[in-house]
């Protein structure tokens, strides 16, 4: 069992790559929970990306409570990584970042919804391209949903 | 030549041109004697029983209307400065009053009879550093208003008058203790030489050219200062000032203390601006120049961040004669079209010049910077959004003739080192992934990740020759 240090350092790769994560087991969830409230939040950020990566209820979970953490990196990271989640994660995680009001984390769970989303995503995307108050959010909006089915 | 080079310039003024790197910020200092600060005088009608505040030293009509001077009530600004705000005069024909507030509606002015006089003068809303709070009396029988410094508002309250609150909060002297920190250079030694003395001690006949007031300081210690201690090196002829009492590692490396130089403030109070620190080691060869761009708004924490990132990629470069320069830093925030990049989709991030349209878009912003300079962009987070997908920390993928990097927000020292390093062609140490790396490999710089081991990290002589023969380097 690895510590909390080992952990740390050996996600602390500057370009974390499949490698670095493929270390990573369902041991170290107690250590990658504590990791999400590491001060730095790339790192934050990081642990997000390596419990999406474990098929684990526990992982899964914790991925699902960070949606509410206030880094905006940190919630980048979950809609970024929510393609690896399984789909009702995915769904419930990407539909509470779809409503962020940050702009960035807004982009990137709509760059998330894959191309056979529920209705409910649908209907959120729809209203995001109608009605939001970003120019921006409703282009990429539109575009998302010119290519899902 | 060795020298400790001190200047409140941001950018170095031309240290970065003539092979220093940033050390950090020495001290706080003042940029000038404060000339826009000004004596807030108080007179009295004992017809009306009104005080009249004004920062004319004539007193306006004050002289000629029945008003006595009654000295110095506080210190103010005469313009508007960081964190203050108008002072308002109101005056009320029916009661003789004068009324000041900070408040643009006037409070109850306008409804109670007073017409508005202009802006007296420019104070502080809140408590600051050097400031004290100015009371507000008001006399209930004559409507006179009394303002003053003094806590037990002098003789108001055996005097009919009611403490009302704080008004403001007012300078508590004109720093009028502020002197010139002269700064003298030695062409022959290369060592810049700060005192207080106006005819540069015995520099003027050691070979010394005078150049100027670097910035204003304390002679004797005022509430909050602290010493700064001269050092002396005599056999490299370097100047070294400190606010340490212990000298940091200047007694260690045959630096004799020669007193106090001045008294300074050690952290930001108000009116202050850092007094930079750089170091010339000597032996610059070749030299780069670093542009620094932020998509986030440029708080204290993020000019610290850049200050500590170049500080120590300026010190790792040199140790190979490598100098580092710094361009210019741009603060792109308000630019909304960047917006959407502030979380950059890096993609698998290779070496080269295969960019993302992300990356594309980013890295064609390069006010001021020319084309062999290397411009450092700032994001909130970099991101490969590729399945399986993944967070960066930096990256120095760029389009050709656009030489720089991306970085996010961290307490990795070494990382822009790491990224300019890919933009002067290193390779990782221990790549491709999987090889097992050495025993030493985390102590490279090109190690990567930032878990580097046994800092400051080593840079190798063939990777400096690298460096060296980049083209985006020029000659010292």
């Amino acid at each position: 069992m690895k510590t909390f240090q080992e952990v740390r350092n050996l996600l602390s790769t500057i370009e974390a790559d499949e490698y670095t994560y493929s270390q990573i087991t369902s041991e170290d969830i107690p250590n990658l929970q504590k990791l999400l409230k590491d001060s730095e939040a790339w790192m934050s950020a990081r642990a997000i990306f390596a419990l999406s990566r474990l098929k684990n209820q526990e992982a899964h979970a914790l991925i699902e409570h960070a949606t509410r953490d206030k880094r905006i990196e940190v919630r980048v990271a979950i809609a970024v990584a929510s393609p690896l989640l399984p789909q009702a994660v995915a769904e419930k995680a990407l539909s509470m970042l779809l409503r962020d009001e940050d702009l960035g984390v807004k982009q990137w769970a709509i760059n998330s919804i894959p191309e056979n989303p529920s209705e409910n995503l649908k209907t959120q995307l729809q209203a995001i391209s109608q009605y939001d108050g970003n120019e921006y959010i409703k282009k990429i909006s539109r575009e998302k949903l010119s290519i899902i089915k | 030549m060795a020298d400790h080079f001190y200047t409140t310039d941001p950018n170095g003024e031309l240290a970065m041109n003539a092979g220093y790197w940033l050390e950090g910020v020495a001290c706080q200092v003042f940029p000038n004697q404060m000339t826009n600060t000004a004596s807030f005088y108080r007179w009295f009608n004992p017809n009306t029983g009104d005080h009249f505040y004004t920062t004319d030293p004539g007193g306006e009509l004050a002289p000629a209307s029945g008003y006595i001077q009654e000295g110095i009530s506080c210190y103010v600004y005469l313009g508007q400065q960081q964190s203050t705000t108008a002072f308002y005069r109101w005056y009320n024909p029916n009661t003789s009053d004068h009324f000041y507030t900070t408040d643009p509606n006037g409070e109850l002015a306008p409804s109670s009879g007073y017409r508005y006089e202009g802006i007296a003068c420019y104070v502080y809303p809140q408590m600051q550093q050097n400031s004290i709070p100015l009371y507000r009396w008001l006399n209930t029988n004559s409507g006179d208003h009394f303002y003053t410094t003094d806590p037990g508002g002098e003789a108001a309250p055996t005097s009919g008058y009611v403490l009302e609150g704080i008004a403001c909060y007012v300078l508590l002297n004109q720093n009028a203790h502020l002197k010139e920190f002269y700064r003298w250079f030695n062409p022959g030694s290369g060592d810049h030489f700060y005192t207080l003395d106006p005819k540069g001690e015995l520099a003027s006949t050691s070979g010394y050219v005078f150049e100027g007031v670097a910035c204003y300081v304390y002679d004797d210690p005022e509430p909050n200062t602290v010493s700064l201690f001269r050092w002396f090196q005599p056999n490299t002829g370097d100047h070294f000032y400190t606010t340490d009492p212990g000298g940091e590692l200047a007694p260690s490396s045959g630096y004799v203390l020669e007193g106090i130089a001045c008294n300074v403030f050690a952290n930001p109070t108000s009116n202050t601006v850092p007094f930079f620190r750089w170091w010339n080691p000597g032996g610059c060869q070749q030299k780069i120049t670093v542009h620094f761009k932020s998509l986030l708004p440029i708080t204290n924490a993020i000019r610290d961040f850049w200050i500590n990132q170049f500080s120590a990629m300026g010190q790792l470069y040199m140790g190979g004669g490598v100098s580092v320069r710094l361009g210019t830093i741009e603060d792109l925030s308000n630019n909304m079209a960047l917006q959407p990049l502030r979380n950059l989709n890096v993609g698998t991030c290779p070496l080269g010049t295969a960019t993302t349209p992300n990356q594309t878009s980013l890295f064609a912003n390069r006010n001021n910077a020319g084309s062999n300079d290397i411009v450092v962009f700032l994001v909130t987070s970099l991101v490969n959004s590729i399945v399986p997908p993944t967070n960066l920390v930096g990256c120095a993928t760029s389009p050709a003739g656009q030489p720089g990097c991306a970085v996010v927000q961290t307490n990795a020292a070494w990382l822009v080192a790491h990224e300019v390093g890919h933009v002067l062609g290193l390779t990782h140490v221990c790549q491709p992934p999987g090889i097992p790396c050495s025993a030493t490999s985390s102590d490279s710089l090109m190690f990567p990740s930032t878990s580097w081991t046994n800092p400051p990290p080593d840079l190798s002589s063939s990777e400096y020759t690298t460096m060296l023969n980049s083209k985006l380097s020029d000659n010292c």
